[in-house]
């Protein structure tokens, strides 16, 4: 392998500029059902998980987000050749179809299996499971952790507790290891339910007391603390927050409604959105925090974020102005076409598998993915 | 990893192979559709007689017989000629589109339309009423003989779906197929349909033709129930008021059909199949007999595309256009997935040696 130093020094993104991407990426997928589009898709998603991914234990997660986007597609197609006999005309094979009730003559089991039903599913499962792979890449690229810094100071009560929590299953999976260990080194023969007892007890018991010893430590560091805020400040920032999320709730149900009046979507969603940022704004103000070594957000995660933006907007573009290659028809069946724009918008979006910087990994790795 | 990738590859790949194996049908499958079904009125109850009322997506009214006995909605339909996509959700359980209509500009049919804008399914004995359907497509089983209706429903509520705008009243007069006399329609449209042939009976004086044209005018909702008299059938001429009112002598069906013609007849885009459309219009009944030639003479003035379809009005083939052929495989489809594979590969091929890499790590 020939050792090319990056020109760019390797460093972990900013995981906001990731989740950008990724949903950018999920956005364009959203919007089409081409299975042409939504492969290379997967294929850019792909590359740049395998290039830009690090180390840590989520980056290895990919493959399962994969594997679950290959069990949607399965699912969709078994769900169509069940319930969707005596629809299109090329008939693959028939499969016999069960007699039902009259009362459930509505639904149908079996019976001839077209082309088009079984496509109909893969393109149906594809676009579903591209958007999963899309969020995956996310969760295999951008640390949870570091994300967490990111939360508005008004939330940071909430954001120690998830940190607590994502904590906690990591050193869940090692306490069972630890124990399981131990009762190897026992003699302990036991497996399955009987086992389960055996290895339960300790851990939940190694969890407990180290959930004491955490809280005790965070305590003495002064987390939890309320501040010098006066409970009346609290009780108006809780206020402010809980009701703008819950005029956020009610305005989406009216942006999303076809029958709600038009005075309960857009005018609620934002003076929801006005009062929960006011909410954070001043339930912020209390919260003093220092930053340990801060994600800047550099030039790297504006190409990332973009990259993954131009995408969705792109293919959202080209959906109002050539509909029918992003949506091929089943009847009659005809190929998936790829045009120019669409393709272009995807193939923008791989980018960063080059042009981010590549991940703070062993010197082996980084060789082997430069 | 690398394998499992790998794996996934193969998946996509195989997921892809059905694609091309429909494609290859494809082209027969055009040429099959264009065959299918006839123009007008099925001529007695051996056969599905299938109504489309474009309403407002332009075009009038299609009229076309599924012969034989049909199994689903679905199917008779489909053996009729018309062409349609279900939705991708649900597929061919949801009609979405027929001939093409809605666009794929206005309606992705990615899920199922929304009660704005969607096809309302009827259906209805003969000379019966039409009833909205509270089967699914391809749960119901029309009866020999029996009509079904596709409205197109657009802002109308819930309950508003209008009923197809041609009366379901086969021409009493089935005629097997009597040369039309006039041929007019030949010169005039260069569709003949066979259908209207079908109801050779009433003279070819009888102007109902006409009154078919007369009604067009209104798209009134609902109107088509009411009014029995399908044009073909029912000579309806009665109506002076209503839209034809002055000609008798087929407006629509004649002459006038063509195109420019001011009557109503012009639509255009149904034009192909025997439609009926008048017939909403024609309300009383006049003795079948009628020819219907004018049926063509859809309501719907304002049909703007007439499009496509209607060149072929001939009998069977064309009606129903189908543009068909496809050849290969599309080049821009082989190097898309050509990308595609080119950026698996590169992702397999890193992930690989990642992993390779990691292994040598880990071994000293």
């Amino acid at each position: 392998m020939t050792a090319v130093r990056p020109v760019v020094l390797s460093r972990a993104l900013h995981p906001g500029a990731w989740w950008l991407w990724a949903l950018g990426l999920a956005t364009a997928a959203g919007r089409t059902s081409n299975p042409l589009l939504l492969v290379l898709l997967v294929a850019a998603a792909g590359c740049v998980v395998v290039r830009r991914r690090g180390d840590n234990p989520w980056a290895l997660a990919f493959p399962m987000y994969l594997a679950l986007g290959a069990f949607i597609v399965v699912s969709r197609v078994v769900f169509r050749v069940v319930f969707g006999g005596g629809q299109g005309d090329h008939v693959l094979f028939t499969l016999p179809e069960v007699p039902l009730p009259e009362w459930a003559a509505g639904v149908r089991l079996f019976g001839p299996v077209a082309a088009e039903q079984v496509l109909g599913g893969v393109y149906d499962g594809l676009r579903l499971a591209a958007m999963v792979v899309c969020v995956g890449a996310a969760n295999a690229l951008a640390n949870p952790k570091r994300m967490l810094k990111a939360l508005p100071g008004a939330l940071h009560e909430i954001g120690t507790a998830v940190v607590v929590a994502l904590t906690m299953a990591p050193q869940l999976v090692e306490s069972v290891q630890r124990v399981r260990r131990a009762r190897a080194l026992r003699g302990g023969r036991q497996r399955g339910m009987r086992a389960l007892r055996g290895i339960a007890v300790p851990v939940l018991e190694d969890a407990l007391n180290r959930s004491l010893a955490l809280a005790a430590a965070m305590a003495s560091h002064g987390y939890g603390r309320t501040g010098t805020a006066a409970p009346r400040a609290r009780r108006v920032t809780g206020a402010l927050v809980i009701g703008g999320l819950l005029g956020v709730c009610a305005g989406l149900y009216g942006v999303l409604g076809s029958d709600t009046p038009p005075w309960l979507g857009v005018p609620l969603l934002l003076g929801g959105l006005g009062l929960a940022v006011a909410g954070f704004v001043l339930g912020g103000l209390r919260v003093r925090r220092s930053t340990y070594r801060p994600d800047r957000w550099r030039a790297a995660e504006f190409l990332v974020a973009g990259s993954g933006i131009a995408t969705g907007v792109l293919l959202y573009v080209s959906a109002r102005a050539d509909a029918a290659v992003l949506h091929p028809s089943l009847s009659p069946l005809t190929w998936p076409e790829a045009a120019p724009l669409p393709v272009a918008a995807i193939l923008l979006g791989a980018l960063p598998a080059w042009l981010a910087p590549p991940p703070p990994v062993p010197a082996a790795a980084r060789e082997a993915v430069a | 990893m690398a394998g499992r990738i790998r794996a996934l590859v193969t998946a996509l790949a195989l997921g892809v192979a059905p694609a091309g194996l429909g494609v290859v049908t494809a082209g027969n499958a055009a040429a099959v559709d264009g065959g299918r079904g006839m123009p007008g009125f099925c001529p007695d109850d051996n056969g599905v007689t299938v109504v489309v009322d474009f309403r407002e997506l332009g075009g009038s009214t299609i009229v076309r017989c599924a012969p034989g006995g049909q199994a689903t909605g679905l199917k008779a339909l489909k053996n009729a000629g018309f062409r349609i996509a279900g939705t991708l959700r649900w597929g061919e359980g949801f009609i979405c589109r027929i001939e093409e209509k809605p666009s794929p500009r206005s309606e992705s049919c990615s899920d199922t339309p929304p009660a704005s804008a969607y096809w309302s399914y009827w259906h209805a004995p003969n000379n019966g009423q039409w009833k909205y359907s509270e089967w699914g497509v391809a749960n119901r089983t029309p009866p020999a003989g029996s009509f079904e209706g596709w409205s197109f429903s657009l802002n109308r509520g819930e309950n508003g779906a209008p009923a197809p705008r041609v009366a379901p009243r086969r021409p009493s007069a089935p005629a097997p197929e009597p040369p039309r006399p006039p041929a007019p329609g030949s010169d005039s449209r260069p569709q003949p349909r066979p259908g209207d042939a079908q109801q050779p009976p009433a003279g070819p004086p009888r102007g109902n033709g006409g009154n078919g044209g007369g009604r067009s005018g209104d798209t009134g909702p609902g109107d088509g129930q009411e009014k029995p008299g399908n044009p073909g059938t029912a000579g309806g001429s009665s109506q002076p008021g209503a839209g034809a009112s002055g000609e008798p002598e087929r407006p629509g069906g004649g002459t006038a059909p063509s195109g420019s013609a001011p009557s109503a007849s012009a639509a255009p885009g149904s034009g192909s199949s025997g439609t009926p459309s008048p017939a909403a219009g024609a309300t009383e009944e006049r003795t079948p007999g009628p020819r219907d030639t004018p049926t063509e003479a859809a309501d719907w003035t304002g049909g703007d595309d007439s499009g496509k379809r209607v060149s072929a009005d001939a009998p069977g083939t064309s009606s129903v256009g189908h543009s068909g052929g496809s050849g290969g495989v599309p080049t821009g489809t082989i190097v898309v997935a050509a990308a595609a594979a080119a950026l698996a590969a590169t992702a397999s091929l890193t992930a690989w040696r990642r992993k390779r890499a990691a292994r040598g790590d880990g071994a000293p």
